[in-house]
């Protein structure tokens, strides 16, 4: 620090005193790995008085240099340092691009190279630029640089990649405009499975960011990689074992400022039992309601919640530097909260009053929601890596992480009437529900790899991976208070005292386990020219998957039957409450429930690729995958019901071929095509009808679902400026054959139940541009995508129209509506202002990021989807460090106050008159839905011990 | 060709009865003859599984798991036949039901664990609401229900499985669930009971019916409905004594509409008592007696309403707030029906209010009392205002011939005991009914085996038990 500070002096005296030397050295410093810009490396020549440090696009410069040789010295804290010797002649000017490795290399991989390979290219500018895929690379240094906890943060700094940000948090990535099921997640290279009990996807807020070596997002499929990721893959590289002993840690506290408006609320979760009763007492007993504790539904709050984040990382290697052994451990516990106002959708749709006017959607409650919820985020990761010899080496990782959620959700419910009062339409009962859950996800993943090299030019590695993913909410409790409201003649307002109301009591778990092998081959080959590699292997994957489900319902037992009356009065504390079984079988719980299902899947995969350098300009990567699967689901349906069990078999073909013309050293062209599919969410097959949480539809799963396909093309065009300023534009089209999308079957049931079906032919196409820029110390770097999606698909609209006695009846009609995708929004796109001063040590980052109105909820009937509006956040970072070992940040989120909403296109009879709703903002839509997630900031402290 | 035969037989015999109605001495009563369908079911064995055939007269049965009548088979009871269904037991249904009960020697299906109560009924305590067997279950291939001097008693245990796609859902309570989407099922509910359901005793779609001459007790825990025809029912419910419900006795909703049939039900000649206050669900503040809405068409006519939360409703149509939205305006109509409270809170009901739900039940000059003088009906007033019925409290007591009123217990009395629903001869309800306002709706098969028993017209006095003898036999 000092000596930094000293050197920094000295440069500035030499250079203003100095004036009659011409030579000028200047250059970058990268990241190797990852092609990042490296900020604040310490640059200087050795032996002279000559230093700096390097700005935030990684350039330094050193002008008047008086001619002589020197010895460059780079000196970058957790990086090995460089040194390059070299001559200069006056008036010269000599440019560097320098690449550093991390002192924490990885296992000394196994190079091999071909013969007409010229060995590693000094002058790459980056991984980005030279990657057969189209890939972005964050480092772990950028990400520790960051105020970002967990890697969905992180996420959102990737250029292409934007987070859904939905009521649940910021969990999900959307890539290049694709929706979140397109996109599959990685850990080290392995795909692993989802903690979620219907979806495919991985929530990414689980994973904190400390354990990271680099995060890659490749956004293009090759042979090589699993064909289910359209939008593209997020791989998680975890840290690598050092080549010395390493020992270090740090611990930071935080406060959110959301709990000076609202209070955060606890429960007693020791009181959940992991077992739901009938697992306690056995299949078939009747259980009581003693065996409920209340004790978990009381709430108190907790006053000025600290967040806490420690973690520790200790690596070393021995045996000559064979063996190399990391392990790092990371602890978060934070606390969120936030309110929501919405209006609850009803099922029940009056018919329009002729065939040409529109229907509209009714509302039957007013809901003001708070949430609190505590997050416990614990991941531990390990390396071994062992160089037995030159040719063969092998590793282990190992990784587990969990996130533990436990929330109290606050709701007030009030049941809209058709009495306007004071303005708004007014409502007859407002029920109070408490709820309180706990949501306990993990992951775990144990992979083993070992690498032998045949001879120079043919390589082989193996790898087992073990995965599991499971979530459980044990004893998902909530209960409700209900008061009646009346309104007498002269509008006088009586609230009745509070009645309880029933009580529910939910035991949710799933898992689900993969084993799977790949076995790759890298052949380099001598016999034609520019043809430097073959790749070719398989993978085999046996994943089981289960799920398990059981709910109690509890009713008041009626204590007050003085006055004739049926209810228990509510005494203030649930603790007095008492309940029974309203129904004989209710005690039993819904163990029998045919939506719980075990699902299998064996997919089967192999592929051949190659590289080929047909002229010094022109590069060719492709090849075939083929991927074969064989899967099926049992689900408890009786075996009367068709559906109880269903297998699928099929074989896809993904071809894949990328163009890369490089136009000059700066710019290229790449064209790529590639086919890729997805595969239906479990929950959408298992044919069980289900009351959905809201009790807007019914739910029920297709078993008759057909698999995606996706045939994916891309051109685009790329300038690489000096230093890492770059600038991408593109074109896509993606061609989606039988997406799957949510309407309703009218035709085989006496209730509506929305169900997923598949859907002609999909069409995605649109632009993307990407752009970088540096100007010393500040940056600018954005990215903007525009989707055109398209679907066409039946809906539903009954109407009034007259029979054939000229008498008034309802007819149904089925018109068809084109509108996008489920969830894919036309134009989506963020900009980040940097700054970083070396110097002072200060960093801060203003992130704007955009997402385009998208639909959120496919209503079965026509004109109603229901939809997002689109966001603009604006979050602000930034941190200063003091001495080597302590930082100050302050994080802000959400400066613009820009909160979810949904709405629902048409006009809105809400907006004034007797029928008139809260938060309305135009006659032409009606907003169903607003979360107020207001301006956070948190604010903390960092130690490095 | 045996429809055909059916639909000629329809009038024939529907003039026939008109015609033998103007006979009200009459009191001929020739038994049917008794048919037997199939093989004779075993009345020994525990029955479980697939069942079809017969089960014979005056005998018991033990039904320990579900059953199954698969499609094209016929499950017939024949009179005095008592089922005992233990396990909470289920009847899945997917080809034809027919319970023959007579008036002498009704048939019985029953949760043996169960015995009835008499007097005040708490919901938490009665066990009459907690559903003891399950229910009758049928599908889209069960074209033809036939039910008839047949008591169901403690049915409704949830479910806890589906029994067939496309219907009901796990925890569904129902004591008797018709279901044929494409609209062309015939259900017939005649001269039966039902004792206690935990949700609406019957739920129907897509079917031609005939719900006449029932007495239903205790139904509905605390939400549901006696019956609750959804989208494309077309019938009559008439000379039904509902009393003890936690909702509406009758209601019709043309919920997930079949295209073309809108639902129609003619609700005439009922008794509704004490009924509506056990209803505390999230839609709370329902109707209590009978209640038209979601564009469907009632005809509510001659029905006495005694102590019940509100009177008849025909829902509004703001179509923008709550579950429920306006029924069908221009074809509903309705009158002459009598309405008592004993307190003003039931009184401020007779008209409901719109502070629940929209409103639009147009007050009648041709109801007793007469709601459009009192509440300046058309004029100042408008649809679902508040206003202060205390003055109506205790006015046209109807003289059942056993049950004493003012009574102050509607809310825990819901059962008939030993009470008598019958009028007095100086009832104000006699002679105050319409026999031409409205025609009763014939498009069931009447026949003594597979058909209705008869649809009994409209009647000159009001309520179930018209002074003539032609309503409900119970």
């Amino acid at each position: 620090m000092l000596k930094q500070k000293i050197l920094i002096i000295f440069s500035f005296l030499f250079l203003t005193n100095i004036l009659s030397f011409a030579a000028t050295i200047k250059g970058y410093v990268y990241d190797k790995l990852s092609g990042e810009q490296l900020v604040g490396a310490v640059v200087s020549l050795e032996g002279t008085k000559y230093g700096t440090v390097t700005e935030l696009d990684g350039k330094f410069i050193f002008t008047k240099i008086p001619a002589g040789t020197y010895k460059l010295k780079i000196v970058y804290a957790s990086y090995q340092t460089l040194e390059k010797e070299f001559t200069v002649a006056d008036t010269e000017t000599r440019s560097f691009n320098l690449q550093l490795a991390l002192s924490y290399s990885t296992l000394k991989e196994v190079q091999i190279t071909g013969k007409y390979e010229k060995g590693s290219d000094e002058e790459s500018q980056n991984r980005e630029k030279n990657g057969r895929e189209i890939m972005n690379v964050m480092s772990a240094h950028t990400i520790s640089f960051s105020p970002d906890i967990t890697v969905a943060s992180v996420l959102q700094r990737v250029s292409g990649v934007s987070i859904e940000n939905s009521n649940a948090g910021k969990q999900y990535v959307n890539i290049r405009g694709m929706d979140k099921k397109y996109n599959t997640t990685l850990v080290n290279g392995v795909k692993i499975p989802s903690p979620n009990d219907r979806d495919r996807y991985v929530p990414m807020d689980i994973f904190p960011a400390e354990l990271l070596d680099r995060l890659e997002v490749i956004k293009s499929l090759s042979p090589s990689m699993e064909g289910d990721a359209t939008g593209g893959v997020v791989n998680m590289v975890m840290k690598n074992a050092p080549d010395g002993l390493i020992c270090s840690g740090n611990i930071a506290f935080g406060y959110s400022t959301i709990f000076n408006n609202q209070q955060f609320l606890n429960f007693a979760h020791n009181y959940q039992d992991w077992k739901s009763p009938i697992e306690i007492q056995g299949q078939g007993t009747y259980t009581t309601p003693d065996h409920f504790p209340l004790q978990s539904l009381v709430t108190y709050p907790i006053n000025n919640p600290i967040n806490t984040n420690y973690g520790f990382t200790i690596g070393n290697r021995f045996f000559n530097n064979k063996l190399g052994v990391i392990a790092s451990v990371s602890n978060q516990n934070t606390y969120k909260g936030y309110s929501s106002e919405s209006y609850l959708q009803s099922s029940t749709i009056a018919p329009a009053p002729d065939k040409n006017t529109a229907i509209n959607q009714p509302f039957s409650d007013l809901n003001y929601r708070e949430f609190s919820t505590q997050s416990q985020r614990l991941g531990m990761m390990t390396k071994l890596d062992y160089q037995i010899n030159d040719n063969n080496s092998i590793s282990l990782f190992a990784t587990y992480v969990s996130l533990n959620e436990y929330r109290v959700r606050y709701t007030s419910d009030s049941t809209l009437g058709g009495h306007p009062l004071n303005g708004y339409v007014f409502y007859n009962e407002v029920d109070t529900k408490y709820e309180t859950r706990s949501t306990l996800q993990d992951i775990y993943n144990a992979t083993i790899q070992a690498k032998h090299k045949f001879t120079s030019n043919f390589l082989a590695d193996i790898t087992v991976a073990l995965s599991e993913a499971k979530q459980q909410l044990p004893d998902d409790a909530s209960f409700t208070v209900k008061q009646l409201v009346n309104v007498d003649s002269t509008n006088k307002v009586t609230i009745a005292p509070p009645e309880v109301g029933k009580m529910s009591r939910d035991w949710y778990r799933n898992t689900d386990k993969d084993i799977t092998t790949y076995l790759n081959l890298h052949y380099a080959p001598g016999f034609l020219r520019g043809l430097s590699m073959i790749d070719f292997g398989g993978m085999y994957r046996h994943k089981t998957r289960d799920d398990y489900a059981n709910r109690y319902s509890l009713s008041a037992v009626v204590t007050d039957t003085a006055h004739g009356a049926n209810n228990q009065p509510y005494t203030g504390s649930v603790l007095n409450n008492k309940y029974y079984f309203a129904n004989s079988l209710d005690p039993l719980g819904s163990t029998n429930d045919p939506g719980i299902y075990t699902y299998n899947e064996d997919i089967l995969a192999y592929y051949g690729q190659i590289t080929y350098n047909i002229t010094s300009r022109l590069n060719l990567f492709g090849g075939l995958r083929v991927e074969n699967t064989n899967s099926g689901y049992t689900c408890d349906l009786p075996v009367t019901v068709a559906g109880k069990s269903a297998t699928y078999v099929y074989t896809d073909f993904l071809p894949s071929a990328q163009l890369k013309y490089s136009i000059n050293d700066k710019s290229d062209v790449r064209a790529s095509y590639f086919r890729s599919i997805y595969r239906p969410a479990y929950g959408d097959l298992v044919p069980n009808t289900q009351k959905t949480e809201n009790d807007d539809y019914d739910f029920a799963g297709n078993p008759y679902l057909r698999h995606t396909v996706i045939d994916n093309e891309d051109l685009r065009y790329e300038l690489f400026l000096k230093g890492s300023d770059q600038l991408m534009a593109g074109v896509f089209n993606k061609v989606i054959q039988d997406p799957i999308e949510y309407s309703i079957d009218r035709q085989s049931a006496t209730v509506d139940q929305i169900q997923p079906f598949n859907f002609g032919t999909a069409n995605n196409y649109g632009f993307e541009l990407v752009f970088r820029k540096y100007f010393g110390n500040f940056g600018i770097a954005g990215n903007y995508t525009f989707t055109h999606s398209q679907i066409t698909t039946p809906k539903y609209k009954p109407y009034i129209g007259l029979d054939s006695n000229n008498k008034n009846t309802v007819y149904v009609d089925s018109p068809s509506q084109t509108r996008p995708l489920n969830g894919q929004a036309a134009n989506i796109g963020n900009i980040s202002l940097l700054y970083r001063s070396p110097r002072n040590k200060i960093e801060a980052q203003l992130a704007f990021v955009y997402t385009g109105e998208k639909i959120s909820l496919v209503s079965p009937f026509y004109n109603l989807d229901l939809w997002q509006k689109p966001t603009l956040g604006l979050d602000f970072s930034i941190q200063k460090q003091f001495g080597k070992n302590v930082t100050l940040y302050l994080k802000a989120n959400n400066l613009l106050n820009s909160g979810y909403e949904l709405f629902i296109k048409g006009d809105n009879n809400h907006y004034s008159g007797d029928n008139k709703f809260r938060f309305q903002e135009s006659s032409n839509y009606v907003t169903v839905e607003k979360d107020f997630y207001k301006a956070s900031f948190l604010f903390g402290l960092k130690m490095k011990l | 060709m045996k429809k055909l035969v059916l639909l000629l037989t329809i009038p024939v015999l529907a003039l026939t009865l008109m015609y033998s109605c103007k006979k009200s001495d009459s009191s001929t009563n020739v038994s049917a003859a008794q048919i037997q369908l199939g093989q004779a079911i075993s009345d020994t064995a525990k029955l479980c599984g697939a069942i079809k055939g017969t089960m014979l007269a005056n005998k018991t049965y033990t039904v320990t798991c579900d059953v199954t009548v698969n499609a094209g088979d016929t499950l017939l009871i024949q009179k005095g036949v008592t089922v005992k269904m233990t396990n909470s037991s289920n009847i899945i249904v997917n080809g034809t039901f027919i319970s023959l009960g007579t008036k002498d020697a009704p048939s019985f299906i029953t949760d043996p664990r169960r015995t009835k109560t008499t007097g005040s009924s708490i919901l938490s305590s009665d066990s009459a609401y907690r559903g003891g067997w399950g229910g009758i279950y049928c599908s889209a291939t069960c074209k033809l229900f036939v039910l008839k001097w047949t008591h169901l008693d403690f049915g409704g245990a949830a479910l806890q499985t589906v029994p067939f796609s496309g219907g009901p859902a796990v925890g569904d309570q129902y004591v008797v669930y018709y279901g044929t989407p494409a609209g062309d099922g015939n259900f017939i509910f005649e001269d039966s009971w039902l004792y206690g359901c935990p949700d609406d005793a019957v739920r129907l779609y897509g079917c031609h019916f005939n719900i006449m001459r029932n007495t239903l007790e205790k139904f509905g825990s605390n939400g549901g409905d006696g019956f609750n025809p959804k989208g494309g029912n077309i019938g009559n419910m008439a000379y039904n004594m509902f009393i003890g419900g936690a909702t509406n006795g009758t209601k019709c909703a043309n919920d997930n509409p079949i295209s073309g049939i809108e639902t129609k039900v003619a609700m005439y000649n009922n008794t509704y008592v004490n009924g509506g206050f056990r209803n505390s669900g999230t839609f709370g503040a329902r109707a209590g007696s009978a209640e038209v809405e979601n564009q469907s068409t009632g005809l509510v006519y001659n029905n006495i309403i005694v102590n019940c939360l509100t009177g008849y409703r025909i829902a509004g149509g703001n179509n923008a707030t709550a579950k429920v939205y306006h029924a069908d305006t221009v074809n509903s109509s309705y009158g002459y029906n009598l309405m008592y409270a004993d307190s003003t809170s039931l009184a401020n009901q007779f008209v409901p209010t719109n502070i629940a739900q929209a409103e639009q039940t147009i007050p009648q000059h041709t109801d007793i009392p007469d709601m459009a003088t009192f509440l300046h009906y058309p004029g100042s007033y408008t649809f679902g205002a508040i206003y202060d019925g205390s003055s109506l409290v205790g006015k046209n007591n109807p003289l059942f011939v056993n049950y004493p009123l003012p009574n102050y217990n509607y809310k825990t009395q819901a059962s008939i005991d030993g009470y008598d629903f019958h009028l007095q001869s100086t009832s104000p309800a006699i002679g105050k009914g319409t026999t031409t306002a409205f025609s009763p709706i014939m498009n069931v098969p009447v026949d003594p085996n597979f058909g209705s028993s008869g649809i009994t017209p409209p009647n000159k006095d009001l309520g179930c038990y018209p002074t003539d003898g032609t309503g409900n036999q119970h």
